[in-house]
């Protein structure tokens, strides 16, 4: 009797995701912010994006910096993910120098991936969000 | 490309001991616990609650300005009031995001239970899940 409640449960609960899955008002990421920069030398623009997930079970904040160069190879190459519970972890970028990209952040984040160096680009990051000015390159 | 860190993080801020601080102007989880708890019993009612956890919906908590953490920990709630198992709830999840939330693939995921599923997610919808088993739920 309580294997075949159980087995009536899952059903529903597929029945349930798998509507949800296949129509069309169950979005994917959106993305709630965005913002770039560019290098001194123009060579290369950093991309940052925060997109929003949603869904059963399924809510999550990502922000994610890119690199992508203006010449030659167009794709986007992913530096730094961070995973955070407010909308905004005010992230601004800098470049103190062409080959040096700095980001800082103010509000709470994990960062969950982190390149120091891409294509003779070195990456450091600043966490801000506890008054420190803590750095990893 | 040198890489200084794809690690599983250890996710501390994103698991909060109170979600409920970052409720915003989402339902307090006893809505979630009794709209569980109606759905108990009726097939239809769950279907439709279990809807409503799309993106949008009127159990989404984020557009109310809850933080993640809030609006997985609810999920876990109302799936344990509604009578389902823990890995009943984190599968449905999993199967949701399978198809419909493709993360980076730098976010450290819950292998290999729930392989599309983030880590923190899974820790938030399982502490509001035991939270609604053991009566000990978070309120605004």
């Amino acid at each position: 009797m309580r294997d075949s409640r159980s087995a009536l449960r899952s059903g529903m609960l597929v029945l349930a995701v798998s509507v949800c899955v296949l129509l069309f008002g169950c979005s994917n990421a959106v993305t709630i912010w965005s913002t770039e920069s560019r290098s001194p030398d123009g060579q290369w623009r950093a991309i940052a994006r925060t997109d929003q997930y949603s869904g059963p079970g399924n809510a999550a904040l990502l922000t994610t910096v890119y690199l992508k160069a203006t010449k030659g190879r167009k794709d986007e190459i992913q530096v730094l993910l961070f995973m955070q519970n407010a909308k905004s972890i005010d992230l601004k970028m800098n470049w103190p120098t062409p080959s040096h990209l700095e980001v800082t952040y103010k509000q709470p984040a994990v960062i969950d991936f982190q390149a120091i160096k891409c294509s003779g680009v070195d990456i450091s990051v600043r966490d801000l969000s506890n008054g420190t000015t803590g750095s990893s390159r | 490309m040198g890489v200084a860190s794809s690690v599983p993080a250890n996710n501390g801020s994103l698991i909060s001991k109170n979600p409920c601080t970052q409720a915003g102007n989402a339902p307090d989880p006893s809505v979630y616990q009794q709209k569980g708890q109606t759905a108990q019993n009726n097939a239809v009612a769950d279907i439709y609650y279990l809807f409503q956890f799309r993106a949008g919906g009127g159990l989404d908590a984020q557009p109310q300005g809850a933080s993640p953490a809030y609006a997985n920990y609810a999920y876990g709630v109302y799936m344990s009031a509604a009578g389902y198992t823990l890995n009943q709830a984190l599968s449905g999840a999993d199967i949701y995001a399978e198809y419909r939330a493709h993360y980076p693939v730098t976010v450290p995921m819950a292998r290999p239970d729930y392989p599309f599923t983030p880590v923190a997610n899974v820790r938030n919808i399982t502490n509001g899940f035991n939270a609604q088993q053991t009566g000990t739920v978070c309120h605004k």
